[in-house]
């Protein structure tokens, strides 16, 4: 049985955590009737005492819109938006990442997505007579590469048809399906082209159905990993070609390259020292900016910050742009730490960030000017440096007029600490509003107080609200303020451990002081990023061994990414029974992924 | 631009399809039927599910008598000119437990599958089928589309099996691409159909469409795969193949349904095409939400626009089953709300509610009852063109059966006493014009057993209509008709 990420670290990590942080069960609900019991097995599986019931996790997964995208993009070579193009939608996230192999489901109407995708791309990607293809606007020149890239092999008086067709074919869903592809295979796509071509259709266009084909497989949309059923429920090294897969999609959020090819081809890739040589190549990629945009963005939710609450009624500034460059500070600043392979532990604290004009002034800091993010020193009495001075975070923990200790705190148990608080309870009543308040002399604080001192309540707020408090020199939208419209601040607060602290500072300090959960959190929710599935308790040892070596190495980025990739967790395999049918015996592979790229 | 600013010629349509008609349809093959005479045609029902988010103002929305509807309460007031026509129904409610779902999920998850447990654990999530994907299986086969599902759905309230949730689809643009994929809009001929049964189109002995053809493939490929997985990945192939099978049969369908169609076309019937207003094309969906969230005019717009759709969809047959997840939690209400100072929806929703509506802010209470008024004038705006549209002697109003309620009960993520109004005679399957009072606490999916029902499916229990910790009337709602 597996557990959310956030209860796998607690159990590991609880004793470090010195009442900061503790795993909280759900509390019991007097009355309620059992969870909803197992799935039942499949009449083989009950039968073999095999299947879901024994734990066994799904590990195929359909690439996500995002990785969907850039997989057709390095795959093709035009840019896609399949989100806009066809309505593809982003995936919906029951619990933790989007790319969890549990959650992925593909609905009809997503099948019917895909074949619309299929065609579009395929559309823009067919030359006329004249060999150009159709105007694609800005794009044009784009897919004119691709065209010729698709279609290199031309049918002409020494090459027949179907012989183009074949070598155009079997070069391309290779590299598609990230395996080497059987003739059988090759061949079947062909009876498509011959269909097709047996009604005169032009070369290009007799090609679409096997090209549509290709693009709507199971083999494209999934990343698949097969089982070797002689070694039924053993633990197995992957095989290279999926290693090169897990490595690029964890990475890249996107197909593999050719030296990966190359290398899964020559069965090299899972040589440990060749592996380590990857992710540094990889790393230093412009591509693995997927790791900001899609495991970043994610773990610290700034995919929200577009919704977040604060109103321009009651703060003007905050408008698109502004959170536009909030969302860039956090943005660079992350990519920074991989680009220059900095320690992580300066997103705990640092004594520089990313800013534009824009956001400097927001911030107070004088001297930088236009619109692009550049790197600031930053002073102390800056109140900047780390992602706590980061007003991206303080902006989408705030209600619409003023800040929310509750949601701050929330926000730092979830993400720093990978200890979210359960939903408050069903019927409880809310804080009573602001102009009422006002009226009876409360302050907010103390309201909260109130609230937080129902029974029903206490257990949690006692551990998310000191957090909140200790950060309410940052207003709604992250200025620093030392007052209250005149009232005084109050940032105090106390942890359930005793231990008090008084503003962001000594929080902060508090936070660094126990690095240890901070660490221990990001190196999971990066395992579990990298491994399309939620952690573990197994899963503790990896973390633990990645945390003390990081801790050797200064925390480095590129430690952290080296140390998952080369754990056993990301290299094995867990290879299952297959269902009671036979095997199906595949033909000899001809084409390979690698030697297909450099026919081209 | 309107959606069709693309005339869409047979050629087009023939292309469109894939190339399924492989024989053009030759006009004077047509069977030219007298009206056999007899008996008036009845349409089919359809079913729609408006629901909106946010909850509502139980005392500004429940009639005050039961019986015959009077002087409608203030937010329902903008369906005073269809008092004879919608029915009030009151007291129902949910009763599920939930596990691990903050409370917007708690009620989403159960609002349309009247589940009595639902959960997320382990990256899944656990709920049961929803009324409208039920619907879907039984009755879908017989139009273009088995159900639509359409909104911007923060949440999650249609669910094809216990734990696949069905993605909604947010741009008004892909939804009649989707429902136009191939063919064009035509009103169905009722009449015409009832007299002349179904009609046989000519054969097209031709080999199967390309389109076909490249299912055909997936599917073999599909299989091979399927043999080298375990059991867990073997699960979610399935899912796959059964997409891939549901797109094959409905391309296999389409040949007969488009046959139909252009005889209808070439009879037409009493009934003239409402077409929906415009809505432009390339944008993307952030821009979509971020409108719709920022400005009242939009998502009305919007609103306006899906719910065209819905009846675009309803008058052309290409669906009988729909929902719509109007409005959003996290919309902004300048305009709409004109008391108080907070204009955002979900901080509304919490203030104006309680534990006793006594201790609820009364400003923002107002504020939640002028968003839901500006629902249901929205909302009213449907049922007066599906009034207008003339079926052959009934209406697509009487023909229908409209659901107007939201996900929870009230804002404070309530699940006791919903808002839950019906539109439309369910083709003389309910008696309008009244407001029914249930006991506290009655499922409602006793409600979805007499929807689901009045579709053509049976079902003796739905949810937790017989299971539940509060059955009621046996699982029924008695006097709806």
């Amino acid at each position: 049985m597996n557990l959310p990420v956030f209860k796998a670290i607690c159990v590991f990590s609880a004793l470090s955590l010195g009442g900061l942080c503790v795993a909280l069960p759900s509390p019991p609900q007097a009355g309620r009737k059992p969870a909803i019991p197992p799935k039942t097995k499949t009449p083989e599986a009950a039968k073999s005492g095999q299947g879901a019931a024994s734990g066994e996790l799904p590990t195929l997964r359909r690439l996500t819109r995002y990785e969907y995208d850039r997989t057709l993009r390095d795959l093709i070579g035009i840019d896609f938006n399949s989100q806009n193009a066809v309505g593809i939608p982003e995936e919906t996230v029951p619990l933790g990442f989007d790319n969890m192999a549990t959650a992925m489901d593909i609905a009809p109407t997503l099948m019917e997505k895909y074949m619309a995708a299929a065609d579009k791309i395929l559309e823009r990607l067919t030359a006329g007579p004249d060999g150009k293809v159709a105007d694609a606007g800005d794009d044009r020149s784009k897919a004119q590469a691709a065209h010729n890239r698709l279609f290199v092999v031309r049918p002409g008086r020494e090459v027949s048809g179907r012989d183009a067709a074949h070598g155009d074919l079997e070069r391309f869903v290779s590299r598609a399906w990230r395996r080497p592809v059987s003739e059988a295979e090759v061949e079947a796509l062909l009876k498509l082209y011959d269909r097709a071509a047996a009604r005169n259709l032009p070369f290009e266009e007799a090609m679409r159905p096997a090209l549509k084909a290709v693009l709507v497989s199971p083999w494209f949309l999934f990343r698949v990993e097969t089982n070797a059923p002689a070694k039924a429920n053993s633990t197995e090294p992957v095989e290279d070609y999926a290693l090169a897969s897990r490595l690029s999609y964890f990475l890249w959020s996107s197909m593999p390259d050719r030296t990966l090819f190359d290398l899964a081809e020559q069965k090299q890739l899972s040589d440990p020292a060749v592996l380590q040589a990857q992710v540094k190549r990889m790393l230093a990629d412009p591509k693995a900016h997927a790791l900001t945009e899609n495991f970043a963005v994610q773990w610290l939710q700034l995919r929200r910050l577009p919704q977040a609450r604060p109103s321009t009624d009651f703060f003007p500034t905050f408008n698109s742009d502004l959170k536009d460059a909030m969302f860039d500070e956090t943005a660079t600043f992350f990519d920074k730490l991989r680009e220059e392979d900095r320690p992580v532990l300066n997103l705990l604290d640092a004594d520089y960030t990313y800013l534009n004009e824009t956001l400097a002034k927001h911030y107070g800091i004088p001297n930088v000017t236009g619109p692009q993010m550049r790197l600031v020193k930053l002073r102390p009495e800056d109140h900047r440096g780390g992602l706590l001075g980061m007003s991206s975070m303080l902006a989408l923990t705030s209600h619409t007029y003023r800040t929310s200790p509750t949601l701050r705190g929330k926000w730092m148990l979830e993400v720093l600490f990978g200890t979210p608080p359960p939903p408050p309870p069903p019927g409880v009543s809310q804080i009573v509003d602001e102009e009422k308040k006002q009226k009876t002399g409360t302050t907010f604080r103390a309201l909260l107080a109130q609230h937080a001192s129902q029974p029903a309540c206490a257990g949690c707020h006692a551990r998310i609200d000191p957090l909140g408090f200790a950060m309410e020199n940052y207003d709604a939208i992250g200025r620093w303020r030392t007052d209250l419209g005149g009232q005084p601040l109050d940032t105090k607060a106390q942890l359930p451990t005793g231990e008090k602290l008084n503003g962001s500072e000594e929080l902060k300090r508090l936070l660094i002081q126990r690095k240890e959960v901070f660490l221990k959190n990001m190196t999971g929710q990066m395992l579990s990023y990298a491994l399309g599935r939620q952690l573990q308790p197994t899963d503790a040892t990896t973390v633990n061994a990645v945390v003390a070596d990081m801790a050797q190495n200064d925390n480095r980025f590129s430690v952290l990414v080296t140390d998952l990739v080369m754990s056993r967790a990301f290299r094995t395999r867990q290879n299952v029974a297959v269902a009671a049918e036979s095997n199906p015996t595949k033909a000899a592979p001809i084409t390979k992924p690698g030697a297909a790229r450099k026919a081209n | 631009m309107g959606f069709t600013n693309e005339p869409i010629s047979r050629r087009n349509v023939l292309r469109a399809a894939g190339g399924v008609l492989a024989l053009p349809f030759l006009e004077s093959l047509l069977p030219t039927r007298a009206g056999a005479a007899g008996k008036v045609a009845k349409p089919p029902v359809r079913m729609g599910v408006f629901s909106v988010t946010g909850g509502t103002v139980l005392e500004s929305w429940r009639p005050k008598e039961t019986g015959a509807l009077k002087k409608m309460p203030s937010i329902l007031r903008p369906l005073e000119f269809a008092k004879d026509d919608v029915m009030v129904l009151s007291g129902l409610s949910q009763s599920g437990h939930t596990d691990n779902l903050n409370g917007h999920e708690h009620c989403a998850y159960l609002h349309l599958t009247g589940a009595q447990t639902a959960k997320k654990e382990a990256g899944k999530v656990y709920a049961g089928v929803s009324m409208d994907q039920l619907a879907a299986q039984k009755i879908g086969s017989q139009t273009f589309l088995p159900s639509i599902e359409v909104g911007i759905n923060l949440n999650q309230y249609s669910f094809r099996d216990a734990n696949t949730p069905v993605p909604y689809e947010s741009n008004p643009r892909f939804v009649y691409e989707r429902m136009f994929r191939g063919r064009k809009p035509v009103v169905p001929n009722w009449q015409r159909r009832a007299d002349a049964g179904p009609a046989k189109p000519p054969k097209t002995s031709g080999p199967p469409s390309d389109e076909q053809s490249v299912l055909d493939l997936v599917l073999e490929q599909t299989k091979d795969l399927r043999r080298s997985l375990g059991y867990a990945d073997r699960d979610k192939l399935d899912g796959y193949l059964t997409s891939v099978r549901s797109v094959e049969t409905r391309l296999s369908q389409l040949e007969a349904r488009l046959y139909e169609e252009v005889l209808d076309a070439q009879h037409p019937g009493p009934s003239h095409l409402v077409q929906p207003g415009s809505y432009p094309e390339g944008i993307p969906f952030y821009k979509i939400s971020r409108e719709v969230e920022s400005d009242p005019e939009k998502h009305g717009e919007y609103i306006r626009i899906m719910a065209d759709l819905l009846v675009l969809a309803f008058q052309t047959d290409t669906t009988r089953v729909a929902v719509f997840a109007a409005g959003s939690d996290e919309a902004l209400f300048p305009g709409v709300v004109t008391v108080g100072y907070e204009r955002h929806c979900h901080t509304l929703e919490h203030q104006g509610n309680a534990a006793k509506v006594e201790e609820a802010d009364p400003i923002a209470r107002e504020a939640c009852r002028q968003i839901h008024a500006w629902y249901t004038a929205l909302f009213a705006e449907s049922v007066k063109k599906m009034k207008e549209i003339d079926e052959g002697g009934s209406s697509l109003l009487d023909n229908s059966i409209l659901l107007y309620t939201s996900y929870m009960a009230d804002g404070g993520h309530g699940v006791y006493d919903y808002p839950v109004l019906l539109a439309g005679h369910g083709g003389g399957s309910l008696k309008p014009g009244r407001h029914l009072a249930y006991e506290p606490g009655t499922p409602m999916a006793n409600l979805y057993v007499e929807m689901l029902e009045r579709m053509g499916v049976k079902a003796d229990g739905f949810g937790n209509s017989k299971t539940g910790d509060s059955v009621r009337y046996n699982g029924r709602l008695p006097g709806l008709v």
